[in-house]
């Protein structure tokens, strides 16, 4: 953690050096210099409580309780916070088979995620079932290529959403997984799949030409790579322009360092999965400068630090 | 006054200019955040979950059996893919009163990566098997069980009991049924969960073969067989045998 505070520290110290600079102009316009804390989360599948002591492979790993104390020490440190899920929250545990998900929805709410996309998974307590828990959460479900119509589900899902963090308008939309042969027919009740790339592109083309947004995030359910030519994160990043961050689920991915790929545009998109369970949360410090339009061709996001958060 | 004007006019200027601006982000530093116990836990969220953990509690952690070694999930063939699927043949052919030749399981079906050893419960069958799935029966050819192997072989290896097979080039060779080698025409009769037989898993020609139902939960039958086992006073336990191999 000493690292990540000295980054933090430095990076205050950056920025009020930036606006010493700006001079007038940034005192009117706001600051010049926003930073933006994005959290994550994948594939919790209803692991509510750690891991066993016992388990062999993640002993005592894991639970909503030390998720949420770490979510809250790095609220009191940071200001602008984004928490998000990739989806299966649900499926897994006797919590699910019991109370449907009911409990999963109740612990996001009172950690405060700001959205989620919908995964495979959580159409299993059937499609009634998804619609009454999507009621239930006070973050919106966001997904751009299920087509719900004439289910209990339609007009609850949101295509993008817009959310404002200090001055940095975020725009986030979200794609699933192809549900035919995944998912039991009558569990997803004629929910039709539409194609992720065209459908996550327009909406991506309404959050940066429409709505203007600063900073545009896709929470994906497609799944981090596979070996034919499946549509996946990768594919995603590839074949569209305008993502900034993809956070992904689906494929259980414990990536060590956030993944980027070339855009259609050539610009980079980055992509990031943190395996399953509630194992692990990703963590992005992002630093955010106002610059004028003429100067973004030669933009590109730059790592100032990798690390994993070993405790 | 000029002067006033002046600042005014170039106070209006740094406004506009700075409108044309927007925030893009220029860096991030990244991290992986393990959660474990060295935190203090969230003592509002354990006292939430606390009255729904003991109401499940009651029935999910009465013991079972004992497991006598440890399993785990892995390709082309598991220690716990077999064991799953041994239970899923010897209760297809109780409640089916058919002999079962053959079951598969999914390999995405195994939701766990392991079992340790010790004291089963009912929780580690929920675990296990999560999803409200049922046993069925279908019968298929020797033909179709030739095609269903060669779509396991380039799944690189799904659970299978009473059967075995090697890989070469993505396909599936040598495929024998009980030790004996595979008859192209005979039928055989085969034990699935309904998730598969409906055409999961990307199994889709298995939608149109009939089903023969035994409405029980793989779930219930997986306790079921262990509470068999823990009356004859017996552990359980699986290893793998080669059921599935790559040829060289």
């Amino acid at each position: 953690m000493q690292n990540r505070r000295e980054f933090l520290k430095s990076g205050v110290a950056g920025g009020v050096l930036l606006s010493a600079l700006g001079g007038p102009f940034d005192l009117l316009a706001g600051s010049a210099r926003e930073e933006l804390t994005v959290l994550h989360t994948n594939d919790m599948h209803s692991h509510i409580e750690p891991f066993a002591d016992n388990d062999k492979k993640y002993p005592g790993m894991g639970g909503a309780e030390y998720r949420s104390a770490i979510i809250k020490n790095i609220r009191s440190k940071a200001q602008n916070i984004l928490l998000l899920d990739a989806g299966d929250i649900f499926q897994g545990t006797p919590y699910f088979n019991f109370f449907h998900g009911d409990l999963d929805i109740a612990l996001m709410n009172s950690m405060g995620y700001d959205a989620a996309t919908i995964g495979n998974h959580d159409f299993d307590g059937g499609i009634d079932n998804l619609s009454r828990q999507i009621s239930n959460a006070s973050f919106p479900f966001i997904n751009s290529n299920y087509d719900f119509s004439g289910t209990s589900v339609e007009s609850k899902v949101h295509k993008h959403v817009v959310i404002r963090k200090g001055g940095i308008k975020i725009g986030i939309t979200g794609c699933g997984v192809e549900l035919a042969g995944l998912v039991p027919d009558k569990l997803y009740a004629g929910t039709k799949y539409l194609d992720p790339i065209k459908e996550v592109q327009q909406q991506v083309n309404i959050l940066r030409s429409q709505k203007d947004c600063d900073f545009i995030i896709c929470l994906s359910h497609l799944g981090y790579k596979y070996e034919d030519n499946k549509v996946s994160d990768i594919v995603l990043a590839q074949q569209t322009s305008g993502i900034d961050l993809i956070i992904g689920g689906h494929t259980h991915t414990f990536l060590e360092t956030p993944e980027k790929q070339q855009n259609k545009e050539g610009k980079l998109v980055w992509i990031n999965q943190v395996g399953w369970a509630g194992l692990q949360i990703g963590q992005f410090d992002f630093i955010f400068e106002k610059k004028s339009r003429k100067n973004v061709a030669n933009y590109q996001t730059v790592i100032v630090d990798k690390k994993s958060i070993e405790k | 006054m000029l002067r006033v004007y002046s600042n005014f006019f170039f106070l209006l200027l740094c406004v506009l200019i700075s409108s044309c601006k927007s925030f893009y982000p220029t860096q991030f530093s990244s991290a992986v955040v393990k959660v474990n116990k060295t935190y203090t836990p969230d003592s509002s969220i354990l006292a939430f979950y606390h009255p729904y953990k003991d109401s499940i509690d009651k029935i999910v952690s009465i013991p079972i059996v004992v497991l006598e070694t440890d399993l785990t999930k892995q390709l082309p063939e598991s220690s716990l893919g077999n064991f799953m699927v041994d239970i899923l043949r010897v209760k297809a052919t109780e409640y089916t009163g058919d002999t079962i030749d053959v079951a598969i399981l999914n390999y995405g079906g195994i939701r766990i990566p392991s079992l340790s050893k010790g004291m089963l419960t009912i929780q580690d069958a929920y675990l296990l098997m999560p999803f409200e799935n049922y046993i069925v029966e279908q019968v298929l050819t020797g033909q179709q069980i030739s095609d269903f192997c060669d779509s396991i072989a380039m799944k690189k290896g799904w659970p299978i009991s009473g059967m075995s097979f090697r890989i070469k080039n993505g396909e599936a060779i040598d495929i024998k049924i009980n030790n004996e080698p595979l008859e192209i025409s005979r039928k055989y009769k085969v034990a699935l969960n309904d998730y598969i037989a409906n055409g999961g898993d990307g199994m889709t020609f298995l939608k149109a073969i009939p089903q023969k139902q035994t409405g029980v939960l793989f779930r219930e039958a997986i306790i079921q067989y262990w509470k068999d086992q823990a009356l004859l006073h017996l552990g359980v336990t699986a290893k793998t045998e080669n059921r599935i191999s790559y040829a060289e």
